[in-house]
């Protein structure tokens, strides 16, 4: 790397252990939270392939019962806390907001260090909790703790709810950072209406993440104080009411759906443009929605209780509230759609997963509308149907959206080119394996799957084993794109400080960028999206 | 792809096409145009000529305000077709049956003493309201054929309520996540015709159907009652101790005492489980079934258990 351009130090320059675990730049932060959080997906996605091993057929092949409610359990966990919750904030968005506002860094630097070390002290208690032999004591409470089950579950309850307490606070840190910075650190010029959507659906989130991750906190150590000391808070033996943990679990677990999402939304926002050479459609529509679905996603929680034994009156008062969030999400679509008429669209890898995110975001969101509808969900609830449609939003959209603005980023990052024929065939077969998974189990699922069955009746053979097909597929696409976008950093072909022809403020500087961003702080004087524009040539 | 068993379910899916017809028409709608915006609109060369446009208030407003009333008009069909899966018809009689959800079985009980367990038995054409309580953790009580599903709690009671259009068995689910079994805790519906039911009120027995024998009647016991999800009778170690040669050994309790396996211990442990737990297992496990068997059933699960030895 040292021997292209001698004039500026890559952020990436000095190497070593120390320099990088030391280091209070952002970029070199969202890197290693990126290495951290892909690991977590390998292992927790190893579990998911195990899931639908033993679902091949009915009855036991590979693991036990309890070896099976570990398995989804530890999928849960992992891919929810240390993978997808991180997910793109703290990798691109470490790594991309300060650039895209003209700054040298984000507002507190060795705060955002702190995140990062928060964050695996956090993975490493939950890992914790796999010390021990895996019979009794690996956590097989699902992800989502249900009291009073996680109260007298012999597995690593506490290691696991513990160690999500501390990861809820590497998740307040970036989120209150992120806040900070789009406030006081953007360039001279670089008003609130000239940002890019990235930075508005980032903002959006860490909203959330500041507000939301307190009620999960609090929620996991009343669970942890319930086991260890008995206070009788969610244990109905003791005068608790189970249903309490539910409330406050999911007035958490809901919003963080939308932590999850409205960056992915940010990074499908800048692909778009770029590549469809034309202005995003739609500016103030698509960043004011990103905060109203910020705002209503604290008012849905319930819909997680249609059936718990909720009132009937909060039952219906929550599924309206719930067809809220379809209105901003819906207007988010027709703008990206919209962004395309009369362009001049190119479709290199990051343009498909951008094109693709929307396809499969149609049908998340479209498949959310039965499940807000109280007849129906009545039905649908805890079936197969619902872990098709969440997948459809967690893979389909956040994972697909982080891999498309891998590649987007992937020549900003490292100053490398990956293969893009390879890139072509990882999400064509991602595409093809996500929907051949997930498409059974909606069928089945409105047939009458329950989720979190170790074991299945036959009737729901065919279906599971189609799914189960299409997992492995889905599982060997991600060799195939990691795969490349690896070979790239070492012997990738060099890449300009802007293939793609960005207007946006982060290729305006070498690739990889200097540890300082820019040589002297950008004015700007004209919105991200000016493509079309005569005087932008 | 409609039920017909209830009269109930069928206007659920109703609801239901309804909403797949919307969501079909949206998802062509905007696939369609994407795509054709992707074809019509592919880069040609690096001089294509590209429209500036920003936006269009127009849309906007138009893109809004169709899909709020889309969504209220899904919303309000879904409410009023709901009230009537929730709630029983007012004004109506109505049969209760007492449910309890406890790992990783089901028991019912009767307005006649009556119990069952795992199979809930229902006369048809008749308004069922059950009662549901857990007795041990969450646990969700789905009939997938009647579009019913009411999760099933330790700390209050909760309902549901269906009438059967037609006699035949349905599947029962258990759709809460309750532990290692929890793809075990299945059951039947069987909705019997009115001579059926009056026969079975009355004598327990389905029509043409004879009384098992002692050892019999306690081997379908054991099994419908859950007891063999945490009791092997090969010798394996589950949840609890294995009943392989368990009655007369002499067993040592987790408090210091030692006492031989008898009649009355099992029967002990059957209604009142936490009183004498052998060492070496977890208290908390085994849910009571105190009120839940008869005399006679006790008796006959006694004679199945003292059957079951290695020779």
């Amino acid at each position: 790397m040292a021997t292209e351009n001698k004039e500026y130090s890559p952020y990436l320059e000095p190497k070593g252990f120390y320099n990088w675990f030391w280091t209070v730049d952002h970029k070199r932060i969202g890197l290693m939270y990126l290495y951290s959080i892909l690991f977590f997906f390998l292992i927790a996605g190893l579990c998911a392939l195990g899931v639908r091993a033993e679902l091949f057929y009915p009855g036991e092949q590979i693991v036990d019962h309890h070896g099976y409610n570990v398995l989804f359990t530890l999928h849960g966990a992992l891919m929810v806390f240390l993978f997808i919750v991180p997910g793109i904030p703290a990798t691109l968005g470490n790594f991309l907001l300060p650039l895209m506002i003209g700054a040298k860094d984000v507002a507190f630097p060795r705060l955002n260090i702190l995140s990062y070390w928060v964050y695996v002290l956090g993975a490493l208690v939950v890992l914790g909790s796999l010390i021990g032999p895996p019979g009794s004591s690996w956590l097989d409470t699902g992800w989502t703790f249900y009291t009073p089950y996680s109260i007298e579950s012999s597995t690593g309850v506490i290691p696991v709810t513990l160690g999500a307490f501390i990861l809820g606070f590497a998740s307040i840190l970036t989120g209150m950072n992120f806040i900070v910075t789009i406030h006081r650190m953007r360039a001279p010029g670089m008003t609130w209406h000239r940002m890019p959507l990235f930075v508005w659906s980032l903002y959006s989130a860490s909203l959330i993440q500041v507000l939301a991750t307190p009620v999960v906190a609090i929620t996991l150590l009343l669970l942890i104080m319930e086991r260890l000391l008995g206070i009788g808070i969610f244990s109905a033996a003791m005068g608790g009411d189970p249903i309490l943990f539910e409330n406050m679990f999911w007035f958490y677990s809901h919003p963080v759906v939308y932590i999850m999402i409205l960056p992915a939304m940010g990074v499908v926002a800048e692909i778009l443009p770029v590549f469809a050479r034309k202005p995003i459609f739609g500016y103030r529509a698509i960043a004011y929605s990103s905060l109203a679905i910020a705002l209503v996603s604290f008012f849905v929680w319930g819909h997680h209780l249609f059936v718990s034994g909720m009132s009937n009156w909060s039952r219906w008062i929550f599924s309206l509230l719930t067809f809220a969030v379809a209105i901003p999400t819906a207007i988010k679509v027709f703008n990206w759609i919209g962004t395309l008429y009369k362009g001049s669209v190119s479709f290199e890898s990051p343009m498909l997963y951008a094109c693709g995110f929307i396809f499969l975001f149609t049908i998340a969101g479209l498949t959310g509308l039965p499940l807000a509808t109280l007849a129906t969900d009545v039905h649908l609830h805890d079936t197969y149907f619902v872990v098709a449609h969440f997948h459809y939003t967690m893979q389909g959209g956040t994972v697909v959206a982080l891999v498309g603005g891998l590649h987007f980023w992937w020549p900003k990052i490292y100053g490398r080119m990956f293969n893009e024929t390879v890139a072509q065939v990882g999400f064509w077969t991602l595409f093809i394996g996500f929907n051949a998974t997930f498409i059974p189990q909606f069928i089945m699922g409105y047939q009458g799957m329950p989720r979190r069955y170790a074991d299945y009746l036959g009737e729901f053979h065919d279906m599971h084993f189609l799914s189960s097909v299409g997992a492995m597929i889905n599982g060997l696409a991600y060799f195939i794109i990691f795969g490349n976008l690896i070979w790239a950093v070492y012997k990738g072909k060099r890449a300009s400080a802007n293939p793609y022809g960005s207007l946006s403020l982060e290729w305006q500087t070498p690739s990889p960028p200097p540890l300082t961003n820019f040589d002297e702080v950008p004015t700007v004087t004209d919105w991200t999206y000016g493509y079309g524009d005569e005087q932008k040539a | 792809m409609i039920s017909d068993a209830t009269e109930v379910a069928a206007r659920v899916d109703m609801v239901q096409i309804f909403i797949f017809g919307m969501m079909a028409f949206w998802f062509i709608a905007c696939n369609a145009v994407l795509v054709y915006f992707m074809l019509r609109y592919r880069r040609k060369g690096p001089d294509d000529k590209v429209a500036n446009i920003k936006g269009n208030h127009m849309l906007e407003i138009v893109w809004t305000v169709i899909p709020c009333i889309l969504v209220l008009i899904i919303f309000y069909y879904g409410v009023v077709v709901w009230k009537d899966l929730r709630v029983p018809p007012e004004g109506e009689p109505v049969y209760e049956i007492s449910v309890t959800g406890q790992k990783w079985s089901w028991s019912f009980k009767y307005p006649n003493g009556a119990t069952t367990g795992n199979e809930l038995i229902v006369p048809v054409g008749t308004n069922i309201k059950l009662n549901m309580k857990s007795a041990d953790v969450i646990h969700s009580f789905f009939i997938p054929e009647f579009r019913v599903k009411e999760d099933v709690v330790p700390s209050q009671y909760t309902y549901m309520w269906f009438n059967a259009k037609y006699a035949g068995e349905y599947n029962i689910f258990c759709t809460e996540y309750c532990g290692k079994d929890h793809s075990h805790m299945l059951g039947k519906v069987k909705v019997l015709d009115a001579d059926n039911w009056e026969n079975w009120e009355k004598t327990g027995l389905m029509l043409g159907e004879e009384i098992l024998p002692p050892l019999e009647n306690g081997e379908k016991l054991f099994v419908k009652r859950g007891c063999k999800g945490c009791h092997s009778i090969d010798g394996v170690k589950l949840v609890g101790p294995t009943m392989l040669d368990a009655y007369g050994r002499s067993a040592a309790f987790d408090d210091g005492q030692s006492y031989t396996i008898d009649d009355n211990y099992i029967v002990e442990s059957i209604k009142y489980p936490e009183r004498h737990i052998v060492a070496g297992y977890p208290r908390g496990q085994m849910p009571s079934f105190d009120g839940q068997l008869s005399d006679s059933e006790l008796s006959d699960i006694i004679t199945y258990i003292k059957s079951i030895k290695s020779e």
